[in-house]
């Protein structure tokens, strides 16, 4: 049951970092770069933003399904230690009397805005600037509010506050940044079509605002985790000796690796565009970028199921 | 070299953000203390723990000596402290059993004596 909390969490926190990604590239990065190069009406363009489409609704159909899987589980899990109470009743009580439920309603009608913006109005049209701006505000919504699942929600005190808030900004710059990778390799896939020449005018433009993005959101990460850090101050040593601690560590090797690949892409690959080489490099390099998030999301799903090893005077599950 | 080797070591030092796996509720002290020997059967047992509870899934069982329930109803919680009203007057050992969800939906549980003199 841990197991499938653990993948619930992961496929959740995968979709929707796509969702809210997807949905902030295409008004921050592509959009613009569309209308820099000139070419917002073209046939690229719009088979651009076809794509980008599908990416959002898989995006939103998987956070649905796990979302709901993310709930079931934990009331499954909640629930095999009260004796006398059914999975279906422990689900309910779980989304109506308690303030990870209550996150979960908000969540839910977040959806149902995100679900109308959508999937209203054409796939290959740009759409209105209000529905562009509903997609991302709400995109964005659901990916902060996720800090509510977390450590932080129980936290009492000021220093809950601060936590929460430094968590939210943390999974906000999380999902600009993975999120934003997908549809930065597909821009690259699409450019490199010889067919289609005239979205490989876009690629300097977009990899140029991507990376300002990307250094928004590592400062951001950077920043927040020195805030949590500092919060959990003295619970640090304890990490190094346990199996979550080790975990952790791992996450922030990926973290470097994936900084230290998007400092390559910005000061060395990108001023060379639009040359084949760098298209190429900037390609793969995107591609290995991705996966390394995915593995981090994967560790973040497992480390919050996992019980700290630190206390022996209690049973934990 | 340059900025990615500046950008590592902050990242080393820095990201253990985003830590949600101490998300679980301790006990942080009890009323009557753990293992304590009090003259007088207690009113309540009230425990305050390190994380606010969820009280729809909040519970804890205290039993008298001969092994008789003598909590009261449903215990009352508020934030991170649950407290249990009693109806006892025997002395000898009590047994508390605790199990608690935290709001960031990790259980705990746990159990602990006191005595009660003569």
């Amino acid at each position: 049951m841990i197991a499938l909390l653990a993948a619930a969490r992961a496929v959740h926190f995968a979709s929707t970092a796509m969702v809210m990604g997807a949905a902030l590239f295409q008004h921050l990065v592509a959009e613009p770069a569309f209308r820099t190069a000139a070419i917002g009406g073209s046939a690229s363009a719009r088979a651009y933003r076809a794509r980008l489409a599908t990416i959002l609704r898989i995006g939103f159909a998987l956070a649905v399904l796990s979302g709901t899987a993310w709930l079931l589980a934990l009331a499954a899990k909640i629930g095999s230690s009260l004796p006398v109470v059914v999975s279906d009743g422990v689900a309910w009580v779980l989304l109506t009397e308690t303030q990870f439920g209550h996150v979960w309603i908000a969540r839910a009608f977040l959806a149902g805005l995100l679900f109308c913006a959508l999937w209203l109005g054409k796939a290959g049209d740009a759409g209105t600037r209000f529905r562009q701006r509903l997609t991302t505000v709400t995109a964005m919504c659901l990916m902060g509010s996720l800090a509510w699942s977390g450590h932080a929600a129980g936290s009492p005190g000021v220093i809950g506050d601060i936590h929460l808030i430094a968590d939210v900004l943390h999974l906000v710059a999380a999902g600009a940044w993975l999120g934003g990778l997908l549809p930065l390799s597909l821009l690259f896939v699409l450019a490199s079509r010889p067919t289609d020449p005239s979205l490989a005018s876009t690629l300097k433009i977009a990899t140029r605002r991507f990376s300002t993005l990307g250094l928004l959101s590592v400062g951001t990460l950077l920043a927040t985790g020195l805030v949590n850090t500092w919060i959990l101050a003295g619970s640090v040593p304890a990490l190094l000796e346990t199996d979550y601690g080790r975990l952790l560590l791992l996450k922030i090797w990926l973290f470097a690796a994936m900084v230290a690949i998007a400092s390559i892409n910005r000061l060395r690959l990108t001023p060379r565009l639009p040359k084949t080489e760098a298209v190429h490099r900037l390609d793969r390099n995107t591609r290995v970028e991705l996966a390394l998030g995915l593995a981090i999301i994967a560790i973040v799903s497992v480390l919050g199921v996992l019980p700290p090893a630190v206390h022996m005077d209690m049973q934990m599950h | 070299m340059r900025t990615p080797s500046i950008l590592i070591s902050l990242a080393l030092l820095l990201v253990v953000g985003s830590v949600s796996a101490y998300a679980h509720a301790k006990l942080d002290h009890a009323e009557p203390q753990v293992g304590s020997t009090v003259n007088a059967a207690p009113r309540e047992v009230l425990l305050t723990f390190t994380e606010n509870l969820e009280p729809a899934f909040s519970t804890m069982e205290v039993t008298g000596p001969s092994g008789q329930r003598v909590d009261e109803g449903k215990p009352r919680i508020n934030g991170k402290v649950m407290r249990a009203p009693l109806r006892a007057d025997q002395p000898g050992t009590y047994q508390v059993k605790w199990h608690v969800l935290s709001v960031d939906t990790h259980t705990t549980e746990g159990a602990f004596s006191f005595k009660v003199s003569e």
